[in-house]
């Protein structure tokens, strides 16, 4: 079998490769437009695939089946939910449920200097473990009353380390500890303990949440009995949890993602287009000569197509690259946009970018169609 | 191929131009015969068809009405397909401004004809070297058309008027951009040519220094030709 290298660096000439090379500047133009193309596309990709994977994050790693809220309150970070912990008794006495933790958490904010700056506040302790922080970086994991643990996101941008105090509704708080895999985009996850969420998350005698383990197969009846039973609360299954917190992201978020997507492959297929054809037409006699003396349609098609190919791949390589020096800088300074770019997110980009070349070969292959080879007896 | 058998064979063949009566007959009933081991050359003035007739016989344009046959064959029954590849394994064509391809290498213009013919990859590369050689252009063989001068471009549109072994070779003002020294140098080139492997050469020039080069000289006119001396056109 032919070594892939044979396509770069073939035994034959390679016309297309020698026509790219004898105008480096055109060729960087065109490489330079499909990485300018494959980067944007991969970058807006794997922000909205990491925001994604993020908003999904802590709900999975909760465990639960079912989540139990105030009817309407459907997600996280877009609404409030407050629930009498009396439905706790009524939560129990449905077959299928296994176990009933209340949950306290809410959207809220720390003072930082005089600075407000948003969180989701969750009461977590050693006695109520469900809801804690994914994985601990530094410091204490269970924080006592006064304490505080923040995500490394926050603490990063916030420039907070453990030992800071931080104004937690209206009292003050020492950071025991950093956690991880509590950036939401947004905004990221702290815990303090669970008995000051139950006294400052909500009023008396409410809970936000109630997080409902279930017998095995149990989750869908469990979810439906709640419903049914008009108790004041709104069951829902924890993929719907995930589904709901990522809508809002998805509603503001991947129409734009959208609408950037298609200029950068617009970008990329018109940078290559133009190159190619300039070049095609810069070289239109030349392609009339090699009619002339003999060569198929094929063989000039063929040519102009992997001019386009060669670009293409170049500028898919260079943009590949490009994106992992932008994530790497992006992680470092602007810690919360974080990139999940995956092969399928590289395979996906690199059909794209193969359109491109096709897109862009049309053009300059239906101007050689219509070069007259004649042409060659026509003084230059 | 019979000793006997026309390289071409033209009948009664007419080219116009435009339609009605903007309509230019650019040739004009022309009928000729080119042997194998002759070489003739078409001459005549600025605008008298030599192009047109010489586009007609490399098949890359198709007469208005008449009868072309190459070696036998009648062009007229091959799909455009067909003429390219009679074009590369049958024809050798000279242009004028050497008309080589400005990204490739002497060497590699050479090969490129022979590659389009499928041609071994290792006999490409021989033949290519052998021909450079022949045309004393060893030293050339990795220099871009841009480093040579016209004569080495010119001699390197010659080897790749040979790579593929054509019977024919068209050569369209071969001297046109060459000093006279050089233009005779490529001039005897064509005809070793003719004399040593038995090819046709059919040579539009109105160039005078190559009469006494020529097997056969065709005056061309106003679209018609006839046949001349050498000696007649001289005087």
């Amino acid at each position: 079998m032919a070594s892939p290298l044979a396509f770069f660096f073939p035994k034959r000439i390679s016309l297309a490769r020698k026509n790219l090379l004898q105008d480096k500047v055109r060729l960087l133009i065109s490489v330079g437009g499909v990485a300018f193309s494959t980067t944007l596309i991969l970058l807006l990709i794997g922000l909205y695939q990491g925001v994604n994977h993020l908003l999904a994050l802590y709900v999975e790693k909760v465990g639960v089946e079912v989540w139990v809220a105030q009817p309407g309150a459907s997600d996280f970070t877009g609404t409030a939910s407050f629930l009498p912990a009396s439905a706790e008794t009524d939560l129990l006495s449905i077959p299928g449920v296994s176990k009933v933790t209340p949950f306290y958490g809410r959207r809220s904010s720390f003072d930082i200097g005089g600075k407000a700056v948003a969180t989701f506040l969750v009461g977590f302790d050693e006695n109520h473990t469900v809801a804690g922080p994914i994985n601990m970086v530094s410091g204490k994991r269970f924080p006592a009353e006064g304490e505080i643990i923040v995500d490394e996101v926050f603490a990063k941008i916030n420039h907070i380390y453990v030992g800071d105090t931080v104004g937690v509704l209206g009292e003050p708080h020492k950071v025991v500890g950093i956690s991880s895999g509590g950036n939401v985009f947004l905004l990221q996850y702290s815990f303090f303990s669970y008995g000051e969420a139950a006294k400052t998350l909500v009023p008396e005698g409410m809970v936000n949440f109630f997080l409902v383990n279930t017998e095995a197969g149990k989750a869908q009846s469990v979810m439906d009995t709640i419903n049914e039973k008009h108790i004041g609360a709104e069951a829902l299954l924890a993929t719907t949890v995930i589904k709901n917190n990522k809508e809002l992201v998805e509603k503001s978020f991947l129409p734009i993602i959208f609408v950037l997507t298609i200029i950068g492959f617009c970008i990329g297929s018109a940078v290559v287009a133009i190159t190619i054809y300039s070049a095609t037409i810069e070289r239109a006699r030349e392609f009339g000569i090699i009619k002339a003396l003999g060569a198929p349609g094929m063989f000039l098609y063929s040519t102009v197509f992997q001019q386009s190919l060669i670009s293409g791949a170049l500028g898919y390589f260079l943009g590949v690259g490009l994106v992992y020096l932008i994530s790497w800088a992006v992680e470092l300074y602007i810690p919360q946009f974080v990139m999940d770019i995956s092969w399928v997110e590289m395979t996906g980009t690199a059909l794209a970018v193969g359109f491109m070349c096709v897109l862009a070969s049309y053009l300059p292959i239906s101007r050689i169609n219509r070069i007259d080879p004649a042409v060659v007896f026509k003084a230059n | 191929m019979n000793q006997n058998t026309p390289l071409i064979e033209l009948t009664l063949v007419s080219k116009d131009y435009g339609s009605g009566k903007l309509t230019v007959r650019a040739v004009n009933q022309v009928s000729l015969k080119v042997m194998p081991g002759e070489m003739v050359l078409l001459s005549g003035p600025s605008g008298s068809g030599k192009t047109t007739l010489l586009s007609i016989v490399g098949t890359l344009l198709r007469p208005t009405s008449g009868t072309l046959f190459m070696a036998g064959k009648d062009m007229a029954a091959l799909s455009l397909k067909e003429l390219a590849e009679m074009r590369l394994r049958t024809f050798g064509f000279i242009f004028q401004d050497s008309n080589l391809i400005s990204s490739l290498t002497a060497f590699e213009n050479v090969k490129l004809v022979m590659e389009l013919a499928h041609a071994n990859t290792e006999v490409v590369s021989r033949r290519a070297t052998e021909l450079l050689t022949r045309f004393h252009l060893g030293h050339r063989v990795n220099n871009p058309p841009s480093q040579m001068s016209i004569g080495e471009r010119q001699r390197v549109a010659i080897a790749r008027a040979l790579a593929n072994n054509p019977k024919l070779i068209l050569a369209d003002e071969p001297t046109g951009s060459l000093d006279s020294k050089t233009g005779r140098e490529v001039m005897l080139e064509l005809k070793e040519l003719t004399r040593s492997e038995g090819r046709g050469v059919l040579v539009a020039s109105h160039d005078v220094r190559l009469f006494s080069t020529a097997d056969r000289i065709l005056w061309m006119e106003d679209g018609r030709v006839e046949s001349k001396r050498a000696n007649e056109l001289l005087t």
